[in-house]
């Protein structure tokens, strides 16, 4: 599906190139927005995050349009993350005082997906990160631990709280 | 573990791909911010020639910066004395300079109506009789004087002194040191000489009482009652001899005489028969030699 768009890309070939920008950009754009809550902020990180897409594309395979979305998200999530370690410390936690919501249904048939999203936006930026980090794009403690260069531990607890706040919010929405 | 929580808003946020309704970030904006950001780094072929164009513009403006002054340089005449003779330049009819041996002198090819800029390294002797309205701004060696009459001036600058000295025979200068250019000058007048040290910022002026300050021009040596230390000094430049005084108390001797454009044997015999001295001449370097005068 994209593969002759890639290659092209890969030729650095500049209409290729806006062409997969304007293609991608929205979706990047609303995931890099889920961790930083400045929309210029976030479109100079989208903007990044292609840059490196173009730059390291020629090392990467296509197989299937997943594959391709999946990797540049990564590069995005990676470029979120390098812009709020510079400006943000997470600092270690230990104390978990919320309640693990494990089991509990957070589906309210009079939500729709962009409050969903909005509760998200709506959270600190520590707590923001890591339930962005595990809960919506799949990464584990370990990972988030060395990405913010906290105690696994600290992680889980940021997880908790993100959790229970979101909780909160959801009961206000009600 | 799977947590059903998180798996909600998972679902609920991982597709949407649409931008949000308060955002108005666009992709085009966006890649128009990304075109002027980033893909200035890879050239097109337009953009080389538009980089090439700004080089040779560039390129051109410093070459010309550095040209200019160069050019200036290449408007100015140098004139370096480095025969045993003295030098005569002549500027125009009434406006000529001396050049002492191991001098020199550098001015403007064509003079400026206002101002004109010397430079002087040695000894020179000024004489400027028809300013016709131009200033003359002469650089020696840390000093500045600034002639704007008919003046006629000694400038005596010698790399190895540490003093520059200005001595003004007709008419008047403004005298100053180069790095306080713009603090007050010193009037000097004839009669009088100017001293400026060349790195203590140290300009005095007082009556001229050195007679022979002038000889390198004129010839002439006027020596009255002046003692046979000085005399040797003066002797010792004009010559281009050494003197060595056997008894220092023959230092205080004093002698008087006048000589003009004489042989220097003539200048020694003379001594020798105005004191009680004996000299003795051995190349290079004169030995004087006796009890004494006091």
């Amino acid at each position: 599906m994209y593969d002759r768009l890639i290659e092209k890309v890969k030729k650095k070939e500049r209409k290729a190139q806006h062409l997969l920008y304007q293609q991608f950009a929205s979706l990047l754009f609303r995931l890099v927005y889920r961790y930083v809550t400045n929309e210029q902020d976030a479109g100079s990180i989208v903007n990044m995050a292609f840059f490196r897409i173009f730059e390291n594309i020629g090392d990467f395979i296509y197989r299937d349009p997943n594959r391709m979305i999946a990797w540049m998200k990564k590069i995005a999530i990676n470029e979120s993350l390098m812009f709020l370690r510079q400006r943000f410390v997470y600092e270690n936690i230990d104390s978990c005082f919320a309640k693990d919501l494990i089991h509990e249904d957070a589906s309210d048939k009079n939500l729709i997906a962009e409050d969903y999203y909005q509760l998200i936006r709506k959270l600190p930026l520590d707590l923001r990160t890591v339930f962005n980090l595990y809960a919506i794009d799949g990464f584990t403690h370990s990972e988030i631990a060395e990405r913010l260069k906290i105690k696994e531990s600290s992680s889980r607890v940021y997880l908790s709280r993100a959790r229970f706040l979101l909780r909160n919010y959801l009961s206000e929405n009600s | 573990m799977e947590n059903s929580f998180d798996k909600t808003f998972q679902k609920k946020v991982e597709h949407l791909s649409d931008l949000p309704g308060e955002v108005r970030w666009t992709p085009e904006k966006g890649w128009n911010d990304y075109e002027k950001k980033y893909l200035t780094r890879s050239l097109s072929g337009r953009s080389v020639l538009i980089y090439l164009s700004s080089a040779a513009v560039l390129f051109l403006v410093i070459f010309l910066a550095i040209l200019v002054p160069q050019n200036s340089r290449f408007n100015r005449k140098l004139i370096s004395n480095n025969a045993d003779t003295v030098r005569k330049v002549v500027l125009s009819e009434n406006n000529r300079i001396w050049l002492n041996k191991k001098s020199s002198v550098e001015y403007p090819l064509k003079m400026n109506k206002k101002q004109n800029e010397f430079r002087v390294n040695g000894e020179a002797y000024f004489e400027i009789t028809d300013p016709n309205g131009q200033e003359y701004v002469i650089n020696a060696n840390g000093a500045v004087i600034l002639v704007e009459n008919s003046t006629n001036l000694n400038i005596r600058a010698r790399s190895d002194e540490d003093n520059v000295i200005i001595t003004v025979v007709r008419g008047a200068c403004k005298i100053m040191n180069e790095t306080r250019q713009n603090g007050l000058a010193l009037l000097v007048a004839e009669g009088n000489y100017c001293s400026v040290h060349k790195s203590q910022n140290l300009v005095y002026s007082s009556a001229n009482t050195n007679n022979n300050f002038l000889a390198w021009k004129t010839g002439k040596l006027v020596f009255d009652s002046t003692p046979i230390a000085t005399v040797t000094d003066i002797l010792s430049e004009y010559y281009n001899v050494q003197f060595e005084l056997e008894n220092k108390k023959l230092a205080y001797c004093l002698f008087s005489g006048t000589f003009d454009k004489d042989p220097f044997d003539k200048v020694l015999i003379q001594i020798e028969t105005e004191l009680d001295v004996v000299i003795s001449n051995t190349g290079n370097k004169i030995t004087i030699s006796g009890t004494g005068c006091l």
